[in-house]
């Protein structure tokens, strides 16, 4: 009998964990809860300052002199202060390479402009352009600081379209086929080539395939909003989780929107009475408000809806974890166990395995 | 836009800077722009892939972040910390629930469950990655973070002795006991030595 090398079957496991990236759901939940943890610090921060007020006021003063007098944080070109940042030792380190407009980018970088933040994963290349930016390659987090009411929004150019925003924070994904749009606060419209311009919402992802861009010119008018209908027209209970089965999470990517370079994807399937997408959708508003049990609800209403076995898999998923929420161990457990019988080569079945290994289940 | 406004920095204009507070939200908000892959990563390898218990590990680690005294920061990479703070407290996560699976504990809390494994629960295991898992997992704490850290991570012992803040004979035992374990079990574990 052939002995079994842990080592390397732990080691491929471990690399598509690594990969694996963290669902939008899951990122909104950590970065709400330690808003909510700063606040109070913030708060006992302000009564040692109230206490000290005499010190406080004059350091304050100083630096308030210091940053008037200072050089403004956007006045280095980008090739001295790539130079004069001291690089760290690993390979994340970022290394900028400008040719003429175009900025290469390796490593993990911080590009700041007059009104935009964006960080960058290695291996993305950006391009400035006229009012925004251009995200020719790669992955790159970005917060835009709120635009002004009568103010051209900001714009970030990628192979589908425009994606046109007006103060948010977003991640964009551009892959050789296509890519990604995650927002995460805010709101953005996506002007793509032929459909109307889309208009998406916190916690929604848009995927695009590549294509002729819009015209230069897109009418950035208040008037040109998309419509909600836009994007429930482009929604459909066939939509797939972006995220690998290791991420369960992903199963809540189930409102995400899909598109082909902002046109609806057609789908043949009979449509559930309730839409799969916008019941997630108002499960994840519920589960944020720790509504756990009106999310749940609004789930159940699905069981009636005739899904295909994906998104059966996807709703079992998602309400066996909010079930963890409110329920005993012994009926989690149940309901987990039902979950692998149900769909026992499903994408999740190793998260699930997981939960009823680590709860004990009998 | 032209490219003369960018700017662009291996640390990026929102780095905290070593002589200013590391709880400010923006400093936060970079540090976890930058480190949560990282932190999630190992959170979900020591948790057996739960997104939720990987979630509240990588809450725990950048509110620890805030807490931390400056000068203890500066000291070490930030990624260095990050893997430390995160290896460590996923390992007292899970030295916890060990102890409240434990059947004492559970009989004392007059808990019903039971944590052998029932024919079910075996079958589920059908491949070889589940069961490398179950091995795994059925490792003590100590000895499935060493394990871990030295096989997966390609740490040394002497590195992982300096993470883990044991001797470096310690971590050579634990190893060592680990790898027999794991090979009393079917499996095969090349010996890996400083």
């Amino acid at each position: 009998v052939e002995t079994r090398d842990i080592v390397r079957l732990l080691r491929a496991h471990d690399e598509k964990l690594r990969r694996t990236p963290i669902g939008l759901a899951t990122e909104t939940r950590i970065q709400r809860r330690l808003r909510e943890a700063t606040a109070p610090m913030a708060a006992r921060r302000s009564l040692w300052a109230a206490l000290l007020v005499g010190a406080a006021v004059a350091g304050g003063a100083a630096a308030f002199v210091w940053s008037k007098v200072g050089p403004p944080a956007a006045a280095y070109p980008i090739e001295r202060t790539a130079a004069s940042a001291s690089p760290p030792s690993d390979a994340d380190a970022c290394a900028v390479h400008q040719d003429e407009q175009r900025v290469d980018l390796s490593g993990r970088c911080t590009l700041k402009l007059a009104s935009v933040t964006v960080w960058t994963e290695p291996g993305s290349e950006l391009e400035a352009v006229q009012q925004g930016l251009r995200v020719l390659r790669g992955k790159a987090r970005f917060e835009v600081e709120p635009v002004p009411t009568g103010a051209r929004p900001v714009r970030v150019r990628v192979g589908g379209g425009i994606i046109e925003v007006v103060g948010t924070k977003f991640v964009v994904e551009q892959r050789d086929g296509g890519g990604s749009v995650d927002l995460t606060e805010g709101r953005i419209r996506f002007l793509g080539t032929g459909g109307p311009p889309v208009e998406i919402r916190p916690g929604e992802q848009f995927r695009w395939t590549n294509g002729a861009e819009p015209a230069a010119d897109v009418s950035s008018s208040p008037a040109e909003s998309a419509s909600g209908g836009a994007l429930r027209q482009a929604a459909s209970p066939s939509t797939a989780p972006a995220r690998g089965p290791t991420e369960p999470a992903a199963a809540r990517r189930a409102s995400q929107t899909t598109s082909d370079a902002g046109k609806a994807v057609a789908d043949s399937r009979p449509a559930p009475s309730v839409s799969l997408q916008e019941a997630v959708r108002q499960a994840i508003r519920l589960r944020e408000e720790g509504r756990y049990g009106d999310a749940r609800r609004v789930l159940a209403e699905l069981h009636s809806a005739s899904l295909d076995p994906h998104a059966a898999e996807i709703l079992s998923f998602e309400e066996g974890d909010l079930l963890e929420h409110f329920e005993q161990d012994a009926a989690i457990c149940d309901h987990w166990k039902q979950h692998l019988t149900r769909f026992p080569d499903g994408q999740y079945r190793s998260v699930v395995s997981a939960k009823v290994s680590r709860l004990g289940c009998p | 836009v032209s490219s003369s406004n960018l700017v662009a920095g291996s640390r990026g204009a929102a780095v905290p800077e070593a002589n200013t507070s590391i709880d400010s939200a923006t400093d936060l908000s970079w540090l976890y722009a930058r480190y949560h892959r990282q932190v999630f990563h190992l959170a979900l390898r020591y948790g057996q892939g739960d997104v939720a218990w990987a979630e509240d590990l990588t809450q725990d680690i950048f509110l620890a972040l805030m807490r931390l005294p400056r000068p203890l920061l500066a000291r070490e990479s930030l990624s260095g910390w990050f893997y430390r703070v995160a290896t460590n407290r996923c390992l007292n996560a899970i030295r916890k629930e060990k102890f409240l699976l434990s059947k004492p504990v559970r009989w004392l809390l007059g808990s019903s469950f039971s944590n052998e494994r029932t024919p079910e629960s075996l079958a589920i295991a059908r491949d070889d990655l589940s069961q490398a898992l179950q091995s795994v997992d059925a490792l003590p704490p100590k000895e499935r973070v060493v394990f871990f850290m030295v096989h997966v991570d390609g740490k040394e012992q002497g590195e992982a002795a300096r993470v883990l803040g044991y001797s470096k004979g310690y971590v050579s035992k634990l190893l060592k006991r680990a790898e027999q374990r794991l090979a009393a079990a079917g499996w095969k574990v090349e010996r890996r030595g400083d």
